[in-house]
């Protein structure tokens, strides 16, 4: 249905609702104007009011004063809802907004405030919106709470709001959710579970989404986390292959079916599976932007399978520059260490040289800059500079120097699912302030408009403070991971040192007889089985070779 | 010399197999996919062999004139092109044509000089002597091959739009010139360069001013738009 007829309808019932008599004495009162009122019924109605026993036994009177001011007064309010039903939202939500902050309508604010949120919210102004919706659930006292928590869930999802989200969850009964929108709330609920690290609860509301609603993809992909994160790895596997099953007829680089390969992929290893882990790793296609993390990972299973050939190959494309913007330290001292196994020490040695070569001055940099002790906006500051300026980054490095955070590490920040996940609300926070800006100066000047402006900026204030926090944490995690993989390289270097004084030894006792060894001649040829294509690396490197290098060499371990 | 043959050639083997090794992969690791990985900045090749941007290249050549009717065909000539950045160059084009007048005049002559009609061109065709353009010159597609598949060449394939005099019998006339070519490049610096251009303009009548012969014996021929295409290969050098 249209949004603006169903505004219209939900207006229409409140005047209706607001045009019944607000005692006896005013229903006798009015009866004497019977004739008069059918003719304007539907347009001038008196807003709702609660009969108090009082009002009831009361003697029929003529109305009061005071009646007679609330009557004008109702007047105003029935304007501003023809306004609204007019569809001019603007100049209803000042007139609303006014009327929800007079005494006079003090007892009808609630479903003030929860029409008024209603039409800032069809006006794409969400955060305001849910403003006047948490006004209406804190209140307690109306019969809008419920409808004001299923807004207040909906304007905090599309805004990414969690803040908002998990108040307006900490209230709601499932029950009182409309059918329709009951799968979104189960499966933030279970979204919030999750964070707060109650997985099986998380799982159990994962679980109850409705296969046909449109979230039961991502809801099978977070029960089947769920419970590989507890080590329930059985479940885990059959949450990720009934949504393998359900996307098998979707397109290859489907999303949810990418995050069911993968999932079923990162089990599987961790179920010490390796074959099946690594079979699972390389079904995800190679155009989607989880490839990566495959590529990466499913080295890991090839390395603990013993397959060093594959891990090598994976490598060379890992280290290409195609990646040299990417945060894979660890690659790096995988690569050594799988040169260690075959005692290729040259090659494990300039892999150790680059890995000191990249990240000795990312952990540099990062030592001053949290030595620096700076304040969370001033992360937030660097992260924002970096998301502004991200392409003309990406092509001209020597303006990477602008940025305090190196860009490796902005990058790898910027892609962290809490601070992106911040982030996008932020932007949807400037992106509502340019939708309020766009106002005419009367709705920007009014109360509305100044009390909309004022709690939008303290939102976005707060919201960059929260993400440069977040972005501060990542910094530090980094920085401390870093020193870790720091003391690893150390201890390969050791390693790599041994093996080659082993060969020395090897070669001074042996000196005497000649053993030609495969890899010494580099300029040995290649034969390659027709059918195939095969390219000899010669220092460039190709966008459609990336992820089909092979490794050639042999162990050179005796 | 037929022992000397055979012992080379099983010489040969011998230190082939004994240098190679018999590397299997097994067929599930093998390329199965034709589709490129997601990347934010996805230029199609990175760490080229080989770079033009800010570069000079120097090329020289020989060439045809594909469509040269009264003079021999062939020319020689340079360019020099300066690379703005890998897509991009400015480029200085200058040939020689030979103005030596070839058999067919004679041969016209032979066959209807003395008939009524008949033309007699011998020695008064005209004779392209130089052409000169400044060109700009796009290179949008730079791959590699390989022959052999012991090695790989770089290549690149390139357009020209070139402007320009071409003298034709001491008269010098504006060209405009459209070019395509393909360079192999055997090193980073050194390449050979296949170029086609097709040179347009208004100039002396190829059979010359005045014609013998068209009845009812002597005519003057104006200028006329003519196109001449010119085939050149050549050695290229950047630095």
């Amino acid at each position: 249905m249209n949004k603006k007829i169903l505004l219209s309808l939900i207006i229409s019932s409140f005047v209706v609702s607001s045009s019944v008599p607000v005692s006896v004495a005013e229903a006798q009162a009015s009866a004497k104007k019977q004739t008069t009122k059918k003719r304007v019924a539907k347009k001038k109605p008196v807003a709702k009011k609660k009969q108090t026993p009082s009002r009831t036994t009361r003697k029929p009177i003529a109305p009061s004063e005071s009646v007679m001011a609330e009557r004008a007064d109702n007047t105003e309010l029935q304007g501003a809802l023809d306004l609204a039903k007019s569809g001019n939202y603007e100049e209803a939500s000042i007139r609303l907004f006014n009327l929800s902050r007079s005494p006079r309508y003090a007892r009808e604010r609630m479903q003030i405030k929860y029409l008024l949120g209603l039409m800032l919210y069809d006006m794409k102004m969400f955060q305001t919106a849910a403003f006047q919706f948490v006004d209406v659930v804190r209140d307690g006292n109306s019969l809008y709470i419920k409808k004001s928590l299923e807004k207040l869930s909906l304007a905090a999802d599309k805004l990414g709001d969690e803040t908002l989200l998990n108040y307006a969850l900490s209230k709601v009964q499932l029950e009182d959710f409309p059918a329709a929108s009951q799968d979104l709330l189960r499966y933030r609920i279970g979204e919030f579970q999750f964070k707060n690290g109650e997985f099986n609860r998380a799982a159990a509301n994962f679980s109850a989404v409705d296969a046909g609603s449109a979230l039961y993809a991502k809801s099978k992909y977070m029960e089947g986390l769920s419970f590989a994160i507890q080590n329930k790895n059985d479940f885990a596997l059959r949450a990720y292959s009934d949504l393998l099953n359900l996307k098998e007829k979707a397109d290859f680089t489907d999303a949810s079916r990418v995050s069911a390969q993968l999932g079923l992929a990162r089990t599987y290893y961790q179920n010490k599976e390796w074959d099946n882990a690594i079979q699972y790793y390389r079904a995800v296609p190679r155009d989607t932007p989880q490839w990566h993390d495959a590529l990466f990972e499913v080295s890991w299973a090839q390395m603990r399978a013993a397959k060093f050939r594959s891990v090598l190959g994976n490598m060379h494309s890992l280290h290409s520059p195609y990646y040299e913007d990417f945060y894979i330290p660890e690659s790096l001292l995988l690569r050594s260490i799988v040169y260690l196994y075959i005692c290729q020490y040259d090659e494990m040695e300039k892999t150790l040289d680059l890995f000191k070569q990249v990240y000795l001055p990312v952990r540099t940099s990062l030592r001053d800059l949290l030595k620096a002790n700076l304040t969370p906006t001033r992360y937030f500051r660097e992260m924002d500079k970096f998301s502004q300026n991200y392409q003309a980054l990406l092509e001209k490095t020597a303006d990477r120097k602008m940025l305090m955070l190196p860009f490796l590490v902005a990058r790898k920040i910027f892609k962290e699912a809490d601070f992106s996940r911040g982030y996008s609300y932020i932007v949807n926070l400037r992106s509502e302030k340019q939708t309020m800006q766009q106002m005419s100066s009367r709705w920007k000047t009014s109360p509305v408009g100044q009390y909309s402006i004022k709690i939008l900026d303290r939102r976005i204030t707060r919201a960059e403070e929260a993400s440069g926090l977040i972005a501060k944490r990542h910094a530090q995690d980094i920085h401390r991971d870093l020193l870790e993989l720091f003391k690893q390289h150390d201890f390969a270097r050791f390693e790599m040192s041994n093996g080659k004084k082993e060969i020395l030894k090897k070669q001074i006792l042996a000196s005497n007889t000649s053993s030609k060894q495969i890899d010494s001649d580099n300029e040995r040829s290649y034969y390659i089985q027709n059918g195939y294509e095969y390219w000899p690396f010669q220092g460039e490197y190709w966008l459609d070779e990336i992820g089909n290098y092979y490794y050639l060499g042999k162990s050179r371990c005796e | 010399m037929k022992f000397q043959l055979i012992l080379l050639i099983v010489l040969l083997c011998i230190g082939d197999d004994a240098l190679s090794a018999k590397i299997e992969f097994p067929d599930e690791e093998l390329a199965s996919e034709s589709v490129l990985p997601v990347f934010d900045d996805p230029l199609p090749v990175k760490n080229r062999n080989v770079t033009t941007a800010k570069k000079i290249e120097l090329t020289g050549f020989l060439g045809l004139t594909m469509n040269e009717p009264f003079t021999d065909p062939y020319n020689f000539g340079g360019m020099i092109t300066y690379h703005f950045n890998e897509f991009h160059a400015l480029q200085f084009y200058g040939t020689v044509f030979s103005a030596t007048e070839n058999d067919y005049p004679a041969q016209i002559n032979e066959e209807t000089g003395g008939d009524p009609g008949g033309y007699d061109i011998r020695g008064k065709v005209a004779e392209p002597e130089s052409a000169m353009m400044l060109a700009y010159k796009i290179s949008p597609y730079y791959g590699k091959f390989s022959l052999t598949k012991q090695g790989v060449l770089n290549i690149a394939l390139y357009g020209t739009l070139g402007i320009g005099t071409i003298q034709i019998s001491g008269e010098q006339s504006v060209a405009a010139a459209l070019g395509i070519g393909q360079k192999f490049y055997f090193t980073d610096k050194f390449s050979l360069v296949a170029d086609l251009r097709i040179l347009g303009f208004t100039g002396p009548d190829p059979r010359g001013k005045i014609e013998v012969n068209p009845d009812p014996g002597i005519s003057e021929n104006g200028d006329r738009f003519q196109l001449k295409y010119i085939f050149t290969l050549g050695a290229a050098y950047i630095f």
